[in-house]
């Protein structure tokens, strides 16, 4: 089996929750392959440490999922977990846009994603999306599969638009697009 | 180590110091730095690392995250480049390795799984490993682990230790160099300066000098050093100089030496030749051995030369116990106290013969024994022989002295004999009433047996002096006495001469003196008889002038001043010599043996004092001077002041003149008679007497002293003309003063009219006695005739009728003394020698023994010793006790000697001086007890009983007062007289003199009255008075009540005296009323006794008053008594004329 990334601090109480939420994963997406959504929520969970959104609101940040895929499901254990010294908040509602969030999780399933998209220029939302071709369409980040392994795609422009920062580190990771 | 060390020369040590400083900060330096660089270097890896680590950690995050071990490969990658980092791995949260990297530099290294160690940095190995931890948003995502080689660290350290190293030693190696090359900076001066100490200490060079190079301690080090050298190279200067001198001095030294050596050399054989050309025998012992000697003592002793040398001295003694006799006594005794011994021992030659050596041995330095003692022998035997001769000699010699002393006395004893003949009956002839002119001339040719007595003396003297056997006598006697004897033999001789003979008086002297007054008069008679002998015009004067006087010693300087014919300094020079005259022309001008002054001298010595010429020049006078030590009897000079004081007031205020051309002579008069405290003046010559007589007005003279010969006018004359002279109210009295009595003088004087006569030389006593009498006052010293002398007392001894035993073979001798003896009131037996007198005294109780030495059939000497002897048998006490006095004419110490040995008590010598017979009785004769059979005798006057009305008064002792002024009863009512007259209110008086002239003046009369009172008899009213006295001598007022008890006192004698029948006059007794012309004939007698004697004046008088008591002549008589009394002679005179014209009126 591969091992799963390192998220947490050491904790071994990190651990047992990492484990616990292996095994939810592992019952739970029984659609997809379980292990590359597991995956894909864990990087869509990371992503968000290496970018900068330029008006974080203080409560909370907030990735709305549109669309219901078992990562927003996945998604969803996520939530209060601290990131950018935030708690992190899951916003599945899905079919509307929801005006505060930083970022949003466009899933398979939704095919409506480039109006999404549009309807989200000028704002600074982080989008990501595991559909193909999602970054090179004006999407910011999207997950692609190589070799059994989930890969990024950044769309840099895209992210500028959103006037949004994406650290170099993600980016020597990732796939340029275009 | 630490002693190599301080061996090393400055040099090197100062390289050394520094090498080592410098090494050592180096090292130090190094070390630190090296230390520090590669803590540094390491720290500096760390770091690297660390921050690479980080890098890598950051970098690698989301390739991890998202997993992407490719880009995380990639990263690692990039630590290619530190090549220290041999291998590096990422690990995810799980411990797994997600990435790795390996330098290819070593093999893979495997990295552990697992979680991280948790230190950061961490060695493994010699690797280092770094772990640094991937945090993503506060949460731990992985860790990075680094692994580095240390080796290249090492290896740097290495390089780096390597570089240091060589720095090192280039460092040493340039400092070593600059080291040596700076350190001559100190060591240089400091290496200069030791050497040239070196130098100096090696060449002795003391002029080098060190060079001062630097300003620093070592430049004042070599300036002092420079310093001191100069002081050395000064001082070695000087030492050198000095060693010099003193090589020269130790050359001069060695030739001095060598010169010392040569001369001892000389001086030894002198003195071996001086000692052995000696004619007495010198030797040299040392620890009574023979060191040492000359010839001569080998000689002696007959010895071979140099056989005596390392002998003991034993060898020449005769034994054993003479040589340890001379031992003991010499050596610690004498000779080691410095002192000579000497004796005379025999000695024992080597033959063995003796023979007698006197020895005087002397140590040579007694403090140290080692040198020696030198002893000097001489053979006596020709000496002793001599000494023998001489002994025999001297025997002989000695006999004939004394055969000589014999002859002498014998001589002294049979010319004394005749002399004493002579002299005694003159001296009874004397003891007779005479008429003045025959006592005179007896009187003289007493004075001039004397004298020839006194010449005989001096040729037995002479002969004593040459036999060496003259002595002083030690007794008491008058020096006016002397000076009687001597005015009687010189006063003739002057006036026969026509020159004056003036003693002068010091009232100084004690009328009793102690010491020979025959060698005295002898020593006087000597020097004024000279002096009259050579002068032929002018005076002699003698003088007498006390230089010392106390109770007890007398230095009386005599001096004879004439105006002779003086001597040249030759004569002067041998004065004193034997046999010499002026010249040869003076002895047979002047005569004389030339003995007299070599005697004077003699006898002055042996007085104590000495005799020299004053003054002395040819034409002009001599005056010779000596002195004499005499002792003074005390009571006299008590008696004389008790005298003075009772003359005083009867002769105080009267005035005196002194009439006399020549001026010492009126000095003289004029200085007694002040002394007796008269007015005194003086006039010198008939003229001016009067003159002064007319003057005196209110102050009438009294009596005037009347020389006879003066020019212009004689004495009797100007005493004519006194009597006549009308201005004279009150006539004096006159005495008339004569050298040497001429009996024509004496005619005329009488004719005159004098109440007195003196004939000069006057003594003090006769004057006062005269004046008194003249005045009047009675005699206060009592009878006296001119010959005689009473010893102080001025009464005759009273022996009471003690019984004497008179022992003397001698017929005229024995008259002699019997009479005297009567005169004494003494009863005398009489024994013709020794025998006679011892059974005598056996026969009756005499109360002593007058015995003389030289009798027949038996001596006084051995009938001393036979009474003496008696005193042995039973009943014969009184014979140990009874008084033997001798008469000896031997007159030597010898005689009294012997006196005393036989038993005798006393002796008085022959011709025997009434006086010292007196004396010498009053000492031992106790006069019987009961009943005296007759009171005082006076010679020439009747005695007169004691009337009972005088024994009757109260409160005066009569008898006393009669006995103190003489016996005379008259005298005696005259003294009341006075007294009642004089101090009527004495203690009125006293008190008035007290406050006005104050206590010292106060006392001055109280201790007259004292001594009137005394005299008067009047003993209560004496204590009394002798209290105030007594009070005042302290200085302290009398009190009333004293004063209150004289006053009483003093009246109850007044009263008394005034109680007496008739004032002034004798006899109470009514005698049988006189015939007119027994009347008559005693107004002519008393007429001339007015002009003459007033003290017959008052026996006739008595008889007078008492002839016509309760007849019509009575107030007349009374009268006339009267004025006789109050000294109105003229007036009484003319009284007498008138009551013998009445008379002779009468049928």
């Amino acid at each position: 089996m591969a091992t799963w990334p390192a998220i947490a601090p050491p904790r071994p109480a990190l651990a047992a929750l990492l484990a616990a939420l292996l095994a939810l994963f592992t019952s739970l997406a029984a659609a997809e392959n379980p292990l590359e959504a597991k995956v894909k929520a864990a990087y869509l969970f990371n992503l968000t440490k290496f970018v900068d959104w330029p008006d974080l609101p203080a409560d909370a940040l907030h990735i709305c999922v549109i669309g219901s895929d078992a990562i927003g499901g996945l998604l969803g254990e996520l939530r209060d977990r601290r990131v950018k010294d935030r708690p992190l908040r899951i916003d599945r509602n899905g079919g509307v846009v929801p005006g505060n969030c930083q970022v949003l999780f466009i899933s398979r399933s939704e095919d409506g994603w480039r109006d999404i998209l549009q309807g989200l220029s000028g704002s600074t939302v982080l989008t990501v999306s595991d559909r193909d071709s999602f970054a090179s369409n004006g999407g910011m980040v999207g997950f692609y599969t190589e070799s059994g392994k989930v890969k990024l795609e950044i769309n840099p422009q895209a992210a500028r638009d959103a006037n949004l920062h994406i650290s170099s580190k993600l980016l020597e990771l990732a796939r340029s697009v275009p | 180590m630490g002693l190599s060390l301080h061996t090393l020369p400055i040099k090197t040590k100062l390289v050394l110091i520094i090498l080592l400083t410098s090494t050592l900060s180096l090292a130090l330096a190094a070390g630190s730095f090296i230390a520090y660089e590669r803590v540094r270097v390491k720290d500096e890896l760390v770091k690297n690392l660390t921050s690479l680590a980080r890098v890598i950690a950051d970098r690698s995050t989301a390739a991890l995250l998202f997993d992407d071990a490719e880009v995380a490969r990639e990263t690692l990658n990039a630590l290619k480049v530190k090549r220290a980092i041999v291998a590096a791995a990422i690990y995810n949260d799980s411990g797994e390795v997600f990435a790795r990297y390996d330098s290819g530099e070593e093999r893979p290294y495997p990295f552990p799984e697992g979680a991280g160690s948790g230190v950061q940095v961490s060695t493994l190995d010699n690797h280092l490993h770094l772990e640094e931890p991937m945090v993503v948003d506060g949460a731990q995502i992985g860790r990075v682990v680094l692994r580095a080689s240390l080796r290249e660290l090492s290896l740097v350290w290495q390089d780096f230790l390597l570089f240091a190293g060589l720095i090192a030693v280039l460092t040493f190696l340039t400092t070593a160099l600059i080291a040596s090359r700076l350190q001559r900076l100190v060591s240089r001066p400091l290496e200069e300066l030791t050497g040239i100490a070196r130098d100096i200490s090696e060449q002795k060079n003391y002029s080098l000098r060190a060079k001062r190079t630097s300003d620093d301690e070592v430049g004042t080090l070599v300036e002092a050093f420079n310093t001191m050298l100069e002081a050395i190279e000064s001082r070695d200067r000087e030492l050198t100089g000095a060693n010099r001198q003193l090589a020269q001095g130790e050359e001069r030294l060695r030739q001095i030496n060598e010169e010392l050596e040569h001369r001892v050399e000389e001086r030894t054989a002198e003195l071996k030749a001086l000692l052995d050309t000696a004619t007495v025998g010198i030797v040299l012992m040392k620890d009574r051995s023979i060191a040492d000697c000359n010839r001569r003592l080998d000689e002696m002793l007959g010895y071979p030369p140099g056989d005596l040398v390392s002998q003991p001295t034993r060898i020449w003694y005769r034994d054993d116990a003479d040589w340890t006799r001379i031992g003991n006594e010499a050596y610690e005794q004498v000779i080691w106290k410095g002192q000579t011994y000497l004796t005379e021992v025999q000695l024992q030659r080597r033959d063995g013969s003796l023979f007698w050596a006197r020895m005087s041995a002397r140590a040579i330095d007694p403090r140290d024994r080692a040198p020696g003692v030198v002893m000097v022998m001489e053979d006596i035997s020709a000496e002793r022989a001599a000494l023998e001769e001489m002994r025999r000699a001297k025997v002989l010699a000695e006999e004939a002295t004394h055969m000589k002393s014999e002859f002498l006395a014998n001589m002294s004893h049979e010319i004394r004999t005749p002399m004493n003949a002579i002299i005694g009956m003159l001296y009874l002839a004397l003891r007779m009433e005479l008429p003045p002119t025959l006592q005179n001339y007896l009187s003289k040719a007493q004075g001039a047996a004397q004298s020839l007595l006194g010449i005989i003396n001096d040729i037995l003297d002479f002969s004593k002096i040459e036999s060496g056997k003259l002595e002083l006598e030690a007794v008491e006697f008058g020096l006016d006495s002397v000076l009687e004897h001597l005015s009687d033999a010189i006063g003739f001789q002057a006036e026969h001469k026509g020159i004056e003979f003036l003693i002068r008086y010091d009232v100084g002297i004690p009328p009793t003196l102690i010491g020979d007054p025959l060698r005295l008069g002898q020593v006087l008679l000597n020097l004024c008889n000279n002096a009259v002998k050579f002068t032929e015009s002018g005076e002699v004067e003698l003088a007498f002038h006390c230089l010392s006087l106390n109770d007890t010693d007398l230095n009386l300087q005599i001096s004879v001043r004439d105006t002779g014919i003086g001597m040249n300094e030759e004569t002067q020079s041998r004065l004193f010599e034997k046999f010499s005259q002026a010249d040869q022309s003076t002895t047979r001008r002047f005569g004389g043996t030339g003995l007299g002054l070599a005697i004077c001298k003699h006898l002055v010595d042996m007085m104590g004092g000495r005799i020299w010429v004053e003054d002395s020049r040819p034409g002009k006078g001599t005056t010779m001077c000596c002195t004499v030590r005499l002792k003074v009897a005390r009571e006299a000079l008590a008696h004389r002041r008790e005298l003075l004081e009772q003359v005083g007031p009867l002769l105080k205020g009267m005035r005196v003149l002194v009439v006399d051309d020549n001026q010492v002579s009126r000095e003289i008069l004029a200085e007694m008679l002040r002394y007796f405290q008269l007015d005194v003046a003086v006039a010198a010559n008939g003229e001016s007497a009067l003159d002064t007589l007319q003057r005196a007005g209110e102050q009438p003279f009294d009596l005037v002293l009347m020389d006879w010969r003066m020019p212009g006018m004689n004495g009797d004359q100007v005493i004519r003309l006194i009597r006549r002279d009308p201005v004279i109210d009150r006539k004096p009295k006159v005495v008339m003063v004569t050298a040497y009595g001429r009996e024509d003088v004496m005619t005329l004087a009488e004719k005159a009219g004098v109440d007195g006569f003196l004939v000069k030389p006057v003594s003090p006593s006769t004057l006062l006695d005269a004046v008194l009498t003249a005045l009047g006052r009675g005699r206060v010293l009592g009878e006296r005739k001119p010959a005689e002398h009473h010893p102080g007392n001025g009464a005759t001894l009273d022996l009471k009728g003690a019984r004497l035993l008179l022992v003397e073979d001698n017929d005229i001798n024995r008259e002699f003394a019997v009479e005297l003896l009567h005169s004494m009131n003494v009863q005398v037996d009489c024994a013709v020698n020794g025998e006679e007198a011892v059974a005598m005294v056996q026969r009756q109780a005499y109360a002593g023994v007058l015995m003389d030495i030289q009798m027949p059939v038996m001596d006084g000497l051995e009938a001393s010793r036979r009474i003496r002897q008696l005193a042995a048998a039973p009943g014969g006490e009184r014979f140990a006790t009874l008084p033997i006095i001798a008469m000896t004419a031997l007159a030597m110490a010898r005689d009294a000697e012997n006196s005393m040995a036989a038993g005798m008590n006393d002796h008085i010598t022959k011709p025997i001086a009434p006086d010292r017979l007196m004396a010498t009785l009053a000492r031992w004769i106790q006069p019987p007890r009961d009943g005296a059979p007759r009171p005082g005798p006076e010679q020439g006057a009747a005695p007169n009983a004691i009337p009972a009305e005088l024994l009757a008064l109260e409160s005066l002792q009569a008898d006393q007062g009669i006995k103190r002024i003489g016996g005379k009863v008259d005298a005696y009512l005259k003294q009341l007289k006075r007294f009642r007259e004089h101090y009527p209110d004495a203690a009125r008086e006293l008190q008035r003199i007290i406050a006005e002239r104050g206590v010292q003046a106060g006392e001055e009369y109280c201790h007259a009255l004292k001594g009137v009172s005394g005299n008067i008899g009047a003993g209560p009213l004496f204590e009394c008075v002798a209290a105030i006295d007594t009070e005042l001598k302290e200085g302290r007022a009398p009190d009333a009540a004293q004063l209150a008890l004289l006053a009483q006192r003093l009246a109850a004698v007044m009263a008394d005296i005034d109680s007496l029948a008739r004032p002034g006059v004798g006899t109470a007794s009514a005698a049988a009323p006189l015939l007119p012309a027994e009347l008559v004939r005693r107004l002519d007698l008393l007429h001339a006794a007015l002009d003459h004697d007033l003290g017959a004046a008052e026996g006739l008088l008595a008889e007078l008053r008492g002839g016509v008591a309760g007849g019509p002549l009575e107030p007349a008589i009374s009268a006339l008594a009267r004025q006789v009394d109050d000294f109105a002679i003229d007036e009484a005179l003319a009284t007498l004329a008138d009551l013998r014209a009445q008379l002779a009126n009468r049928p």
